[in-house]
Formats: structure tokens, C-alpha cells, sequence
């Protein structure tokens, strides 16, 4: 039976594309990448408390640090929920002086109050 | 001279091939904390122990990582030095397969053991090598942390080295906590107390519920989140924490170093791009370590999660298949949570089962749903019960999560009533650990 052979380190050498894709850097700095994501925790925020209502598609949104969270709020600066856990990177993007805005995608009042938006940098 | 010295052993990972993941080749062991110096641009040591075939390699790869100088320790014979990782996720646990660990004999270099003198901080990460002989080299003024990994079972070989260490750590898959845990129930002002003589500060890493850390001087027991999320590895994100934490406590306080050292091992573990990771490190240091602690992230104690009972809706039938069943139940068992398996528990169905019996065993399951915080399902094929369950728990608002390792799930109402439906087990973990931290 013959072998296969690993023949040196795969994320050996800095450079990009190197034998693998583990080497280097991947060519995409995820800061600059745009993404879709549903909100959490739409009914305790200050827009629902306000307004009994969710904002309809199209309203547009800026992203912010609330602490704990990254916040996503409309042009009024009502938080409309926060963005899920994994997106907490951002605050790293935020203050190496990236923002972040885009819309909401889609809305909706029944059976929760739930959010989508679709966030991309400036 | 260099600032901190790492020491212990160089390996070779070797995460094996697998459906979607190609063979990972690279150095392993305290390279992984090496990753994290050279990524917040510290000046630093290597002292090592390693194979002789495996020096050239060491010395050019570290060109690559600042070339730091190296210090080589001692010469490892008889076994390969090559770890065979299977899953590098740990989502259960990682099962390492180490060829020939117990063969191992190391040829001392006394002369390099004595330029270990000339440190005043040095991140021990324990291997096969024997820790006395290192720390004897040590200078009494120098502060010693270590990093107990497997090799250390017990805390009394600790105890033994009549060395007061200036940090601990202690991970929740750790051989040593392993042991602890045998002692009966885990109570975290026990387990940081048997630490008392021998170190300053205790750190406890808690895989992806986050972090606790106790300073003896201080009296002081600070938790610090977890930025959990899906990962595409956790090899030697335990040793990226510890070195990040070390060399931040020399500049920041104690609080501050700990949240930073949770922040960039996220990141270490959600890339094997090294230069991806070195930039999200330098983002991550240029926030102020005060914003770091306000933004907490997961915590969720070891302790805590034995209390989260997990339904798991799944045809768990002894004429099926149940491997993925099985797998789902390791995982949440290996981090603490509590699986409740209704087939198991209540019994299984028989054709022919009167109404009656049929009505005890509804009734059972409804009530072992009652005791549940969250639901898992496991879509094996479109089970009548399964999908029922997942209907029961979202209209309860239990977070309800549908494992589809088949990627059968196409009718509406099932992949958008739960939570998350994926065939991806490590988000569904993620995904428990962040729910269950809500409850």
C-alpha cells in the first residue's frame, strides 16, 4: 500500500497561498467583511418598550457598543436589539476605527417581536 | 533580554483528515503559546525539549514567529513526538492519540538548563519532561507559572516541588481536574483552596463557559466571559490564554490580563491563518482593557451546568442507529451539562402497547420534558414524536435546538421554529452554552 506524505508544516511561511489554505494569511481581514444576522432580545430594548412595534424593512441602522453588548440602533439612537455573541469581534473593528451600518431586512411582530438586519462597513 | 521564557515541549500536531477538514500539520506544544507572544509583538524565549530531527525544523519555523531565542533543553528519544488529534474542536473530548508517550526518555542538557537562570518570568507548560529538574535551574527571585496540563494528576506532585508558583492554570479538561471532580461535588472556593500554599493566583479556563480566577493575596474570585462562539479549532487555545494572560499581568492588572487572554484565545481558535490571528490581536489590544470586562461575554461555572437539563428529542430506539445520539450525549456530558434521553429513562414503545400503557409513557416524557431548560433534537429521519417535541418546546419558549446531521430538514415549520436546525455539532454546543448561560 503506498502513502501520502505530509511534507512540511501547513501554516509554515507567512506568505499567502501557500501549498494549503492554513498558511499565511486568508486574504480577507473578517473587520471588512458585511453580514445578515437576527437580533436578540428585540422585546426588552428601548425601541420595542417605546413603540409596542418593531421597525419595518429598510429602516436604516448603525452598530454601537452598549455595554455588555453591540448594539444595533436606528437613527435616533433607539437600541432595536443586540447583535448575537459571535459578532462581539466587532468592538475590535470598532475601535481600530471601522463603523458599521445597513438596514433591517426583515421585521416582525408575531409570535415575537424579531429582527433581521444586514450590516456591512462604512 | 527577552521578557518571558515559555518553557516545555515541541511537538508536532497532527489533526487528521476528515470529511471537510484537510490533514493540519504544524508544531505543537508551547509553539501555540509562542503564537500568541509573537502576536502581541513580545520579545520572548522558547526553552524546549524535543526530538533531535525535529531542532532544524523548530529553529526555522521560529524565524517566522519574531525568532525569539531558543533554548534547547533537552534531546526526547524513543517516541515520535507527533500528537494524532482526531477532532480539534472539543466538542466531546478531542481524543489525542500520542504513539509511543510511554517509551519516552529525555537526554538532559545541563548547560542550556543553566541559562534558565537568567529569567525572572517564565510560563511553565508541564510535558513528559520532570518538573523538578527544570525548576531546580530556576532563579529564586524568578516568578514561575505553570500551565498543569495532562501530565500532572494530582496537586500533592505540585505540593512536592516546594515552589511557591506565581500562577496556576487549571483547565476544566485537565487530567488534574479530573481528579478533583472524583472527590464528589464541585464547589469552587474547595477547589481554588487546595491551591493556597503553592501559588499566588489560581486560574480555572472553563472551556467555552468562560473563565474563574482566585488571588490568594487579594481574596478576590473575578470571573471573567467567554466570547464563545463556532470555532474552527481548540488545539493549544488553553496555552494561548496562559501566555497572553502572563505577559499582560506585567503591564495591566490582574482583571484586565485575564479578559485579554480570553479575547485573543477566541480568536487563536477561530483561525489557523497566523497572520489573520496577529491582526485580530493587535485590534483587540488597541480596546481599552476597562471596555474588555464590561463586555462579558458567556460565563457559565462547570458547576452550574449540571443543573441545565437538556432534552434530547430523537428516535433513541434500540432498532436504530443512534451513533449521533450517542455522540450529542458525550459532548454535553464532557462539558457538564445533564442530557436527559426520555427512551432511556422512561423505557421504549412496543407495537401492540395498549392505550393505557401508550398514555404512561406520553405522560412520562411530558413530565421529563417539564424538568428540561432546553431541548436538543436529533433529526434521523422525520420521527412523529421527535417533531412533535421540537413543536412543544418552542410554543414553551425553551430554546430548542435541532442537530440534522443528515441534512434532512427542508419543511418549513421545522427550520424555522427552533432556535437553529444544523448538521454541524460544534454550533449546536456553542449554541447550548449560550443559551443555558441565559437561564
Amino acid at each position: 500500500m503506498g502513502s501520502t506524505g505530509s511534507g512540511s508544516f501547513t501554516d509554515y511561511g507567512h506568505s499567502p497561498k501557500q501549498v494549503t489554505n492554513q498558511g499565511g494569511n486568508s486574504g480577507e481581514d473578517k473587520c471588512n467583511k458585511a453580514f445578515s444576522s437576527n437580533l436578540e432580545e428585540v422585546q426588552n430594548c428601548d425601541y420595542y418598550i417605546n413603540t409596542s412595534s418593531v421597525p419595518p424593512a429598510n429602516t436604516h441602522v448603525s452598530i454601537t457598543f452598549f455595554p455588555p453588548r453591540i448594539a444595533v440602533q436606528d437613527s435616533s439612537n433607539q437600541v432595536i436589539g443586540y447583535l448575537p455573541t459571535k459578532y462581539n469581534y466587532l468592538l475590535a473593528c470598532i475601535e481600530s476605527g471601522i463603523s458599521y451600518s445597513g438596514i433591517v431586512s426583515s421585521s416582525a411582530l408575531r409570535p415575537v417581536a424579531s429582527v433581521s438586519v444586514d450590516i456591512s462597513p462604512d | 533580554m527577552a521578557s518571558v521564557c515559555i518553557i516545555g515541549d515541541i511537538l508536532v500536531d497532527v489533526t487528521l483528515k476528515s470529511k471537510n477538514i484537510p490533514l493540519k500539520m504544524r508544531p505543537g506544544g508551547i509553539i501555540h503559546a509562542a503564537r500568541a507572544l509573537w502576536a502581541m509583538e513580545v520579545e520572548y524565549c522558547l526553552a524546549y525539549f524535543a526530538p533531535s530531527y525535529l531542532v532544524k525544523e523548530i529553529e526555522e519555523y521560529m524565524i517566522t514567529l519574531g525568532n525569539p531565542k531558543l533554548i534547547y533543553l533537552g534531546e526526547v528519544d524513543r517516541c515520535p513526538y507527533v500528537m494524532l488529534i482526531n477532532e480539534a474542536k472539543e466538542i466531546g473530548n478531542q481524543g489525542y492519540e500520542f504513539p509511543l508517550r510511554d517509551k519516552i526518555e529525555i537526554k538532559y542538557n545541563s548547560e542550556n538548563l543553566e541559562k534558565l537562570t537568567e529569567f525572572s518570568n517564565v510560563l511553565i507548560i508541564s510535558g513528559n519532561f520532570h518538573l523538578k529538574k527544570v525548576l531546580a535551574y530556576l532563579n529564586e527571585s524568578c516568578k514561575i507559572s505553570i500551565d498543569v496540563a495532562n501530565n500532572v494528576s494530582d496537586i500533592g506532585s505540585l505540593k512536592n516541588e516546594d515552589v511557591k508558583f506565581e500562577k496556576i492554570f487549571v483547565s476544566t479538561s485537565s487530567e488534574l481536574f479530573r481528579q478533583f471532580l472524583q472527590k464528589g461535588k464541585f464547589e469552587i472556593q474547595m477547589f481554588v483552596e487546595q491551591f493556597i500554599e503553592i501559588t499566588n493566583k489560581i486560574i480555572l479556563k472553563e472551556n467555552r463557559g468562560g473563565s474563574r480566577a482566585y488571588d490568594f493575596e487579594k481574596k478576590e474570585l473575578i470571573s471573567v466571559g467567554s466570547q464563545t462562539q463556532p470555532i474552527v479549532h481548540s488545539v493549544g487555545v488553553g496555552d494561548v490564554y496562559c501566555a497572553v494572560c502572563l505577559w499582560q499581568n506585567t503591564i495591566l492588572n490582574f482583571e484586565k490580563s485575564l479578559s485579554y487572554a480570553s479575547w485573543i484565545a477566541t480568536e487563536y481558535a477561530l483561525t489557523t491563518f497566523p497572520l489573520d490571528f496577529k491582526s485580530m490581536t493587535s485590534k483587540i489590544l488597541k480596546i481599552e482593557g476597562e471596555k474588555l470586562i464590561h463586555a462579558k461575554g458567556i460565563i457559565l461555572p462547570w458547576e452550574t451546568r449540571k443543573n441545565i437539563n437538556i432534552y434530547i428529542a430523537a428516535p433513541d430506539f434500540d432498532f436504530v442507529d443512534t451513533h449521533h445520539i450517542e455522540l450529542l450525549d458525550e459532548s454535553l456530558k464532557y462539558h457538564n451539562f445533564m442530557p436527559r434521553r426520555p427512551v432511556q429513562e422512561n423505557g421504549q414503545m412496543k407495537d401492540g402497547d395498549s392505550q393505557v400503557i401508550k398514555r404512561k409513557f406520553f405522560y412520562e416524557d411530558m413530565k421529563l420534558l417539564d424538568e428540561c431548560q432546553i431541548l436538543v433534537a436529533v433529526l434521523l429521519y422525520n420521527d412523529p414524536g421527535t417533531l412533535i417535541e421540537i413543536g412543544i418546546a418552542a410554543e414553551r419558549q425553551m430554546p430548542t435546538f435541532v442537530y440534522d446531521p443528515k441534512n434532512i430538514a427542508q419543511n418549513c415549520m421545522l427550520t424555522q421554529i427552533p432556535n437553529l436546525v444544523s448538521d454541524d455539532l460544534d454550533l449546536i454546543i456553542s449554541e447550548i452554552f449560550i443559551a443555558a448561560s441565559k437561564i
